[in-house]
């Protein structure tokens, strides 16, 4: 169905070619909605004025989550809720502790997963989550398709790479293995508000050392970044309460805080080498590391 | 647009611009004035509604994704339902003061005890964090909330 209000037009596609038309045959500038999280409130504060949207929220092929071996698929319009309830969610920990502490319930079952990509700015905390995962999107317009990795999507402060007529449709992830341990802990200053600093973190304990070590931090960069300092230190390390503290003061190397409304730069420095710290001794212990 | 859904029981159509915010929808061209307006930004839960079953943030969700759903507000709720039980705890337990919040946080205590009707006290203050209250300091909120889980047990 489509509606013209006022100036603004707005489509409800119910399959992506249709979307995806939609874009392309849209003039000026368009917007996707699907669960309105963040579009609504932009467009309420008037910070957008587009002249089309496209809401996504009724393509049911956007919806679901496949597992497969080692990995995972999310339909673009997963909601965080249906991330949390999912049995993944349980194998790969951090995804839980990362939607507990998103935003609160009501914004959790409205609020997609495809959405926090695509607004895409430093402070959303799955985002730090799907790096640790390499997350790759998939990324349909009337033109084809094509995918790109989370890490080269990001590209700045709310900046991401996609094109005016792209719809992100699916977000691939790489399970960790089996025995793995990860966690996602954040620092607000009100309970589930936006992050002064998150750390998601996944590690396999394998004869005592390191492996597998991934680590993604929120709110310390211009976009959520991977933190490869750390993840070097700890790599093939011993398991030790010393290795982990070596391994998160690295975490300084890779940050470049500014202040935000989470915190100040000074005090995200400050915050970040112990929230990786905690991070890790978490997953190592989930991992079943001896500390 | 019409946008047609189910409203607490009744089929209701409304002519709206699509992006119009639910809760504008439901206050303005349904008389639905149990759903508050209040923060304005999806912060502090006053608009909360089920659609279809779910807690969410009317402010926040387009008209437009109302169409063939169904909207529960506190009008909605019957005698002999956990929504009631759940009203009936509030005021036991004196957990309203001005009352405008109130609504908000029936919706929201009802459809977390719907999903999780094990929750303990700590399941329910963490479920009822998507709402504010000015008047009570929560507390008294969360032990009637609670108590109603404990009856679930």
């Amino acid at each position: 169905m489509t509606a013209a209000a006022g100036e603004r037009a707005y489509h409800r596609p119910e399959t992506v070619a249709e979307a995806c038309r939609n874009l392309a045959d849209a003039e000026g500038q368009t917007m996707v909605v699907a669960g309105g999280q963040t579009v609504m409130l932009m467009l309420r504060e008037g910070i957008v004025d587009p002249d089309a949207l496209v809401d996504v929220s009724a393509i049911p092929a956007l919806g679901g989550v496949s597992v497969d071996d080692g990995t995972a698929t999310f339909g673009a319009t997963t909601t965080y809720a249906d991330l949390a309830a999912h049995d993944l969610s349980e194998r790969v920990t951090m995804f839980e502790d990362a939607c507990a502490v998103v935003g609160d319930r009501q914004i959790r079952n409205a609020g997609t997963l495809a959405g926090a990509v695509c607004y895409g700015v430093a402070a959303l905390d799955i985002l730090s989550v799907l790096l640790c995962l390499d997350a790759t999107l998939a990324i349909e317009s009337a033109d084809g398709h094509r995918t790109q990795a989370l890490d080269d999507f990001l590209r700045g402060d709310g900046e991401t790479d996609l094109g005016r007529a792209e719809l992100v449709t699916g977000i691939d992830v790489t399970l960790p293995p089996s025995d793995a341990g990860s966690a996602y802990i954040k620092h607000s200053s009100v309970e589930a508000g936006w992050p002064t600093v998150g750390v998601a973190a996944t590690v396999t304990v394998d004869d005592g050392e390191f492996t597998d070590v991934s680590v993604g931090l929120t709110a310390v960069a211009d976009r959520p970044i991977r933190a490869p300092s750390v993840e070097d230190a700890l790599d093939g390390a011993a398991v030790s309460e010393d290795a982990l503290a070596t391994a998160a003061g690295a975490a300084s190397e890779d940050i470049d805080p500014s202040d935000d409304r989470g915190g100040s730069a000074r005090y995200k420095r400050a915050l970040t080498p112990t929230l990786v710290e905690r991070t890790l001794e978490t997953a190592t212990r989930r991992a079943g590391g001896a500390l | 647009m019409n946008v047609t859904f189910d409203l607490d029981g009744t089929e209701t159509t409304v002519d709206v611009p699509p992006e119009k915010p639910l809760r504008d929808v439901l206050r303005e061209d349904c008389d639905a004035k149990s759903v508050k307006d209040a923060c304005d930004s999806g912060r502090c839960g006053s608009c909360t509604v089920l659609l279809d079953g779910t807690a969410v943030k009317t402010c926040l969700v387009p008209a437009a994704q109302a169409d063939g759903q169904s909207v529960t507000t506190v009008a909605g709720i019957e005698d002999g339902t956990l929504g009631r039980e759940v009203q009936d705890a509030l005021e036991e337990h004196f957990a309203l003061q001005c009352g405008y919040c109130t609504p908000g946080f029936v919706l929201s205590a009802l459809s977390y005890l719907d999903d999780d009707p094990s929750a303990d006290r700590e399941d329910v203050r963490s479920a009822l964090g998507g709402n504010v209250c000015r008047c009570t300091g929560y507390e008294k909120i969360i032990d009637a909330v609670a108590d109603v889980a404990a009856d679930l047990e």
